[in-house]
């Protein structure tokens, strides 16, 4: 067998899988440095934002436990123990995942390894009478070449806990500290997880001002200023942008347009109103009063968009076809719905997997220390659990959805009715499968 | 959609292009073995296109550096891309069935005439595949395959080890290739 120039060797290791690469430092101290450096680590990122690959999406079920699939195969990754005991997931950027608690941390689910915040107190905390609402958002500002965690909090005043204002802190992870900027001067919004959804060194968000009368805004996570972006021009009447997410390196929007139906849209080119171009528009399976549809992933081929809706389940849909089939995920418990048709929800977040540190420069190697510890601490109590549910639940589930599918899609145009029939076979085959 | 386009029949057909499909170039390899090909084929290599251009080509291109079974895999791959009407799906197609059958030396060799002669398609594509074998393989079959020693201490390689064994988790048992 020849002999491979350098720069092919660090071609080849930038396409594989982090856990691959975790073996690969093994080999000898030359590919034990190239690995370690950040030049590689940030190639390494770079190829797969590229190829669209090692893309994972991250699960935490309606039992609040975590898991993984590749997004290729849809087939499950080994997490180890999961850090997130009394933490929810909220956004990722650069493989890094945010979850939030009273102690929030950051989370790198392909090292598997995680960093504790240090504690922020209200600032001045003896100030504070009530506190209202808490969100975060993350992202990676590349001018410092850092990764920043926002909190804002709304602080409120009195017995019925009246606004005052909005505290907003950002964490550097270079500095491990938090620092106080600007109050935010808006609302939060509400029923969200996440403040910000990350994109181009800005967290990005839905300013309401009325009914039908919001605005996109961007926060700069290097100056940390607020600034407006352009909104779809969308014709008809109350019609507005309902919430702004990011799929494939894009920002996009909900627009709710009435019970039955709601448009993701894409904004093509970053800041320019003109590329805001619909994507697709998805019909509920039932009328529904107020529809979360997220947009979570393109498919490698761009025909596909995963989508998640409402944590029920994740709908697949075909841009060519504009038809739905739904994504079964190994291992995901289905909603448990009561009487009221409520059901508890999950909440899905793709993730790269990636070699990005948490550790701080400015620190010695406690981080490290504190991870593999948290992963030594960490308790197994939880797959026997999720087989047992899922299989009883998912087979009604299946055919909850089976029904709902074919009511929406069925007695519209003939293409429709077509495709209709076929969502119902691939779910019914599915149902049979299993 | 896009294929509607595709060749415009009659109007616009490059004189130059024309010239270079019937043109045939003589590729030579290291052992002496002599290939035809035609310029179209041959100038996907940015190298022999560069060669073609300054006209140093003089009927007979030397490759000291590619040996006559590699230059022939090359030259199947340039023919398939220079070839009229072939979608970019067969061509896809093409290149997964391209490499799927090659041993890991076999790829070694052509990531290194891909390399020297430029050929960025071929050379992404067979990069891609050797990382794809190369993923759940172990330290030791890294080692063998790419001629590297071990310069860690048995205490050193075990404390590494230790410390993620997750990742030692699932690999491949070491059967060659």
């Amino acid at each position: 067998m020849p002999n491979l120039p350098p720069e092919i060797v660090t071609d080849i290791l930038s396409r594989l899988p982090v856990k691959a690469l975790r073996r690969f430092r093994c080999v000898s101290k030359p590919w034990r440095s190239l690995i370690d450096s950040k030049d590689f680590v940030k190639l390494h990122l770079h190829q797969s934002t590229k190829t669209n690959s090692n893309r994972c999406l991250l699960v935490e079920d309606t039992l609040l436990d975590a898991f993984a699939v590749d997004l290729d195969s849809f087939e499950r990754l080994d997490l180890g123990d999961p850090p997130l005991h009394d933490h929810g997931m909220a956004n990722s950027c650069n493989g890094l995942v945010l979850a939030v608690s009273d102690t929030p941390l950051l989370w790198n689910p392909s090292t598997r390894k995680f960093k504790e915040l240090p504690p922020t107190p209200l600032d001045p905390p003896g100030d504070v009478k009530v506190y209202v609402n808490e969100l975060y958002g993350f992202g990676y500002d590349s001018k410092s070449d850092d990764y920043k965690v926002v909190r804002v909090t709304e602080v409120g005043d009195g017995p019925d806990g009246e606004y005052l204002y909005s505290e907003t802190k950002i964490y550097s992870l270079k500095s491990n500290s938090w620092k106080r900027v600007s109050d935010y001067p808006h609302i939060l919004p509400s029923g969200k997880r996440v403040w910000g959804v990350y994109l181009n060194d800005a967290l990005h968000t839905v300013v309401k001002h009325c009914h039908h009368c919001e605005s996109i805004m961007a926060f700069d996570l290097g100056t940390a200023e607020h600034h407006e972006l352009p909104r779809p021009d969308l014709t008809g009447e109350n019609v507005g942008v309902a919430s702004v997410e990011v799929m494939g390196g894009y920002l996009t929007a909900l627009v709710p347009r009435n019970m039955n139906r709601s448009e993701i849209w894409v904004m093509k080119e970053y800041g320019v109103k003109e590329s805001w171009t619909k994507l697709l528009c998805f019909a509920p399976p039932m009328p529904e009063p107020y529809m979360n549809l997220t947009p979570l992933a393109y498919s490698n081929n761009g025909d596909e968009v995963l989508l998640n809706y409402d944590g029920r389940c994740l709908p697949a849909y075909s841009l060519r076809k504009q038809a739905v089939r739904i994504v079964d995920l190994p291992g995901l418990v289905p909603p448990f719905y009561n009487v009221a048709c409520f059901a508890t929800s999950f909440y899905a977040e793709v993730y790269v997997g990636s070699l990005v540190s948490l550790d701080s420069p400015s620190e010695d190697d406690g981080s490290e220390k504190q991870s593999v510890q948290g992963q030594v601490n960490a308790k197994k109590d939880k797959n026997n659990r999720d087989e047992f549910l899922s299989v009883g639940f998912k087979l009604v589930y299946l055919f909850m959805t089976l029904l709902s599918y074919s009511q929406v899609l069925v007695g519209a145009s003939g293409d429709e009715e077509e495709i209709s029939w076929n969502v119902s076979m691939e779910l019914f085959n599915r149902c049979g499968v299993e | 959609m896009a294929r509607k386009n595709r060749n415009p029949v009659g109007k616009n057909v490059d004189p130059e292009a024309q010239k270079k499909k019937t043109r045939t170039l003589t590729l030579k390899s290291s052992d002496g073995q002599e290939f035809s090909i035609s310029e179209s084929a041959a100038v996907l290599s940015i190298a022999i296109e560069n060669m073609v251009e300054d006209d140093c080509a003089g009927g007979v291109i030397p490759l000291p550096l590619v040996d006559g079974g590699t230059l022939a895999r090359v030259i199947t791959y340039l023919n398939k891309h220079a070839e009229d009407g072939a979608s970019d799906e067969e061509k896809r197609k093409f290149d997964e069935e391209f490499v799927s059958g090659m041993e890991m030396g076999v790829l070694f060799d052509v990531v290194l005439a891909a390399n020297y002669l430029d050929i960025r398609g071929l050379l992404r594509e067979v990069r891609r595949r050797i990382a794809d074998r190369m993923k759940n393989k172990s330290v030791e079959w890294v080692r063998k395959t790419f001629h590297i020693e071990s310069d860690f201490t048995p205490e050193e390689e075990e404390q590494m080890k230790k410390e993620f064994a997750w990742a030692w988790e699932g690999v491949d048992s070491d059967v060659d290739d």
